[in-house]
């Protein structure tokens, strides 16, 4: 959802992190087209037809109650567990093609009596020559390399588990055309979650417009916002 | 003797409880050190938090639907237990057996159960010809679709209720047959008012269970949809361990403590009105 909001040049909070902004007719467009896919077009699943994790996402894929979803570079480790034949696809855009990336932060405390052991691990550990995980698709890489190098990319992301066109398909344009996932520099994002979630599951229910729950939410998300985290310059 | 269980209560019980009451007065966070910062907490708790609210009311709507059924059915059950018919104690063997499934596994289960598409909840609707539900997974019918599973787990106070029901001393019932009373009269006269005893038992411990229910909002429903399923522990869990805002959640704890305690003491208060010891005033 977040790349479909910049796709559209909208975004859900300012640069600043401190103003509420996806109350913009941009955003409403993309909020409601998710739920008319639901309820008017009726070509996407709804929160009760997907159920909380029960079949999972992989299962719901086997046994073709749906047939594409937008997920996490993650899934591959489960679907690659399966005996389907499953393939990749770029995402749906609006003005600009985009999608998104995260991860999860590895922290070294800066009062650590053993810094140099502490960054051979990190290194150890984000590097596919070593570990399985990348090969087996829970994780992708953190060098810019193994996403613009043939040789590097072919280190994990060659098995029968990625499809042919992965490196067009997603690895392209994660290096091209992603946008960081907001949760990653705003500040009090878990609150700010929590406080979107029940509307969010507002509009996957087709209850009301998005445009109605998106505006009334700014009520309840703008007093939570702090900021941004400092940038790091890489 | 009783040095282990001392320990035991000071280590793991009133200790933390007096930890978790002073933390309840500072900002202290999961990775963090704790400042004091007086009744703070408890001010933003009564003062601007939503949250708190809602969940307060999602528990007691679920308390105060759960426990009454779970009451009736239990009894009900136990009654039918209680009669002498043949497979007697595999009946018995049967309606216990729910209380036995872990919680998270029978909340696996239910999630099933309640799926819209193949559940067999709604085929069973269909089958008879009558229209389905969302169950979890719309904001009206997800706590009634939870309290219809804590039901199903009635057996534990079924058993308790039985034990009551064969303490009833025959004699009685012995009496009311020669003053000509039928099975009302005896159920009226005699059974309901030797049980209320156990009725009040189970009420009380179906109350405090009831007011922490949490496995079913994290296992099925992560408390949606739309805050639906916001249970009271389940927000103060949520608080505690996925904002680390454990000062906050110590304050959620404590009120949630007195809260309990208060509804206790009234039933207990109430009790006085309506519970009926064989040995009359001596309690």
């Amino acid at each position: 959802m977040y790349a479909l909001l910049k796709s559209n040049g909208a975004d859900m909070f300012d640069e600043t992190g401190t103003k509420y902004i996806m109350d913009s007719p941009e955003a409403i467009e993309v909020l409601q087209n998710m739920q008319d896919l639901i309820y008017k077009h009726r070509v996407a699943p709804t929160p009760a037809q997907l159920g909380n994790n029960a079949p999972t996402t992989s299962v719901l894929l086997q046994t073709r109650r749906i047939a594409m979803l937008v997920d996490g570079d993650w899934t591959l480790l489960d679907l690659g567990q399966t005996d389907l034949q499953y393939g990749s696809g770029v995402l749906p855009k609006y003005k600009t093609p985009l999608t998104t990336s995260g991860g999860a932060a590895g922290a070294i405390f800066k009062g650590t009596k053993h810094i140099e052991q502490a960054i051979e691990l990190y290194l150890y550990y984000n590097d596919p020559t070593h570990v399985d995980l990348f090969k087996d698709g829970l994780w992708m890489p953190l060098e810019t390399k193994y996403y613009t190098e043939k040789a590097s990319i072919d280190i994990w992301a060659k098995g029968k588990i990625y499809p042919d066109n992965f490196t067009s398909a997603v690895i392209k344009p994660t290096v091209d055309h992603s946008v960081v996932w907001w949760a990653q520099s705003v500040k009090n994002s878990n609150k700010i979650t929590e406080a979107l979630q029940p509307g969010f599951d507002q509009i996957s229910q087709g209850k009301r417009p998005a445009k109605d729950v998106l505006t009334e939410l700014k009520g309840k998300v703008q007093p939570l916002l702090q900021g941004r985290w400092p940038a790091a310059n890489i | 003797m009783v040095a282990p269980a001392v320990i035991g209560f000071v280590a793991f019980t009133l200790g933390p409880m007096i930890a978790s009451a002073i933390f309840s007065f500072s900002d202290w966070r999961l990775a963090g050190s704790a400042h004091f910062n007086g009744l703070t907490n408890y001010r933003r708790l009564f003062g601007s938090d939503p949250e708190f609210r809602k969940s307060l009311w999602v528990t007691t709507y679920y308390t105060l639907a759960a426990v009454p059924i779970a009451l009736i059915v239990a009894f009900a059950a136990a009654m039918l237990l209680n009669q002498d018919v043949r497979g007697q104690s595999f009946f018995r063997t049967i309606f216990y057996l729910p209380t036995m499934v872990p919680l998270v596994a029978s909340a696996m289960l239910w999630i099933w159960l309640f799926n819209p598409d193949f559940g067999l909840m709604n085929q069973l609707l269909h089958s008879a010809h009558l229209p389905g539900s969302k169950w979890i997974y719309d904001e009206r019918t997800a706590v009634p679709s939870l309290i219809l599973m804590s039901t199903w787990g009635f057996g534990n106070s079924a058993v308790i209720f039985l034990a009551g029901l064969q303490g009833v001393p025959r004699h009685l019932y012995e009496a009311i047959e020669v003053d000509g009373g039928g099975s009302w009269n005896k159920f009226r006269h005699i059974t309901f008012p030797m049980m209320t005893p156990t009725i009040f038992y189970n009420l009380v411990t179906g109350v405090i269970g009831t007011f922490q229910v949490f496995v079913q909002a994290a296992v099925m429903t992560q408390g949606g949809p739309n805050n639906s399923t916001l249970f009271y522990i389940y927000y103060l869990y949520r608080t505690a361990f996925t904002d680390g805002e454990m000062g906050y959640a110590c304050a959620l704890a404590w009120i949630l403590f007195l809260i309990v305690l208060v509804i206790t003491v009234a039933l207990f208060r109430s009790a006085r009105g309506w519970v009926y010891y064989e040995m009359g005033a001596t309690r």
